[in-house]
Order: structure tokens, then C-alpha cells, then sequence
């Protein structure tokens, strides 16, 4: 079968606007800077008063195969008591 | 690191992180936890946390927000304290003159204001501000339903995010850590 000349260029056409689109799409990007937020300077010295933030496992809602939940808050810090 | 800033609190400028199922949460009179809509504790951490409270413990409790997530908060503290109720904070508690006058309170939105401008997340339209209490009248745990002081704190440098927020967010937490070290 023999395509009409009219429909190879809109699928040229289709087939090029989607490469460049493709092309230049960028990372999504979520607005989450505490994920890299960097650990201040000394962070274990001596203070009076030290606060804490408490870790507790989370509910498994919707499930995510049928795992339980066993998550810290995501807005933690990337470091453990024990570092 | 913003309390170290900006108060004359002598603090370490980075928090621990501490399980209910380690003893050391015993050493930190002040624990903050966040996204409380989505807990669970067992039995024994419900119970290690009541034990922490009745000693004197304090627990912050932040940016949880709608009807389901305090449903899920709710009865994570049920299991705590079946036996206590949790009420509104009134105007003239103690907690909310600790060191700064607060009276009126408003909601404070979390840093997706920013882009989705929306002051409140799921249902939880109006900003609760709760407690449970001990036998003595000494406020255990400071609940704040429908806000996100954590990310008023957080993004304090941000410029598009509202001053306003985040010097009410350091405001009333100056004020709930100050009355948890003097009650």
C-alpha cells in the first residue's frame, strides 16, 4: 500500500516535534531542598539543650506490596543517632 | 540551626533522631515529630512514649493535615493515652505565654503555599492548635493540625516564602520549648 505523500509529512512531522520535544525535556525537578540540605558544622557539640526528633514506623496506606510500613519521616535529616 | 540563630537558646544547631523503641529518648526532653497523620505505633512503642510523657517528656506534633490524617494521629495517641482527652489550647494557657503573647493564632501554610498556592492541604481548612494533658495540668504534647511550623522553620531564607509564617512558626515554638523546660 502506498501512503499518500500528504500523510508521510504529518508523521515526519509528528515523528520530528516529538523527538525535539523529547529532547529537551528536563529532570522533574520536586521543590524538596531538605533532601540536600547540607549538615551544619559541628552538629554533635556540646550544648545545653539537645532536641530530637522522633522516628516511628508509618502506616502502609494503599500498600505498597502489602510491605509494612517501616519508614522515617522524609523530611529527616541524612544521618542516624548513632553518627 | 534556626533556633540556634535565631534565639539565644544554647542548642545544638542539629537535632538527634531517636526511635521509641531506644531508651535514649529518655535523654531529650523535647522530641519533635512530623507527619504524624501517617503513624503507627505498636503497642509497646504507645506504651514507651506514654512512659516518656508522664516523665516529663514533651512531644511537638506537625504538619499532619485533613480529616484523615488526624484520624490516623488519633488513634496513634488513643494508644498512648486511651484514658486522655485531647482538647483545644486555650487562649490563656500558659504554653501560648511562655515567652511571647500569642493569642492569635493562624494557620501556617507548609512550603507547597509556593507552588500550589493553597494555604491548607487535603481538608484541613482551619488550623487546630491542641494538647493533651497530664494530671497536673502540664501539657505533654502540643498537637498543630492543618499547619507546618517544620517547614516555616525550614525555609526561613526562602524569600518568596512569608515572613509572617516563619516568625510566628519560631515564635510558638520558642514558646513550647521554654514552657516544656519549665513545667
Amino acid at each position: 500500500m502506498k501512503l499518500p505523500r500528504r500523510a508521510i509529512f504529518i508523521l515526519v512531522l509528528f515523528v520530528i516535534v516529538g523527538v525535539t520535544a523529547f529532547a529537551f525535556q528536563r529532570r522533574f525537578r520536586y521543590m524538596n531542598p531538605e533532601e540536600d540540605a547540607p549538615i551544619p558544622e559541628n552538629p554533635t557539640e556540646r550544648t545545653e539543650f539537645v532536641f530530637a526528633r522522633l522516628q516511628y514506623p508509618q502506616i502502609n496506606i494503599g500498600g505498597s506490596l502489602g510491605a509494612p510500613g517501616k519508614l522515617v519521616p522524609p523530611t529527616i535529616p541524612k544521618r542516624t543517632a548513632s553518627s | 540551626m534556626g533556633l540556634k540563630r535565631l534565639s539565644r537558646l544554647h542548642v545544638r544547631s542539629m537535632e538527634e533522631v531517636v526511635s521509641l523503641d531506644d531508651d535514649r529518648i529518655f535523654d531529650y526532653p523535647w522530641v519533635y515529630a512530623v507527619e504524624v497523620g501517617h503513624w503507627e505505633l505498636d503497642d509497646s512503642q504507645a506504651a514507651r512514649l506514654r512512659e516518656y510523657l508522664l516523665r516529663g517528656g514533651f512531644l511537638m506534633v506537625d504538619d499532619f493535615h485533613g480529616s484523615q490524617d488526624w484520624q490516623i494521629f488519633a488513634e496513634g495517641i488513643a494508644k498512648v493515652f486511651p484514658d486522655r482527652p485531647i482538647v483545644d489550647i486555650p487562649d490563656a494557657d500558659a504554653i501560648n505565654h511562655a515567652v511571647f503573647d500569642i493569642e492569635d493564632r493562624f494557620q501556617i501554610p507548609g512550603i507547597q503555599f509556593l507552588y500550589t498556592g493553597r494555604e491548607s492541604e487535603y481538608d484541613g481548612y482551619d488550623p487546630h492548635w491542641r494538647g493533651v494533658y497530664d494530671d497536673k495540668g502540664r501539657m505533654m504534647v502540643a498537637i498543630c493540625h492543618n499547619s507546618d511550623l517544620g517547614d516555616a522553620w525550614e525555609h526561613a531564607d526562602e524569600p518568596q516564602y512569608p515572613e509572617k509564617w516563619t516568625s510566628r512558626a519560631y515564635r510558638m515554638t520558642l514558646n513550647y520549648i521554654v514552657y516544656a523546660m519549665t513545667h
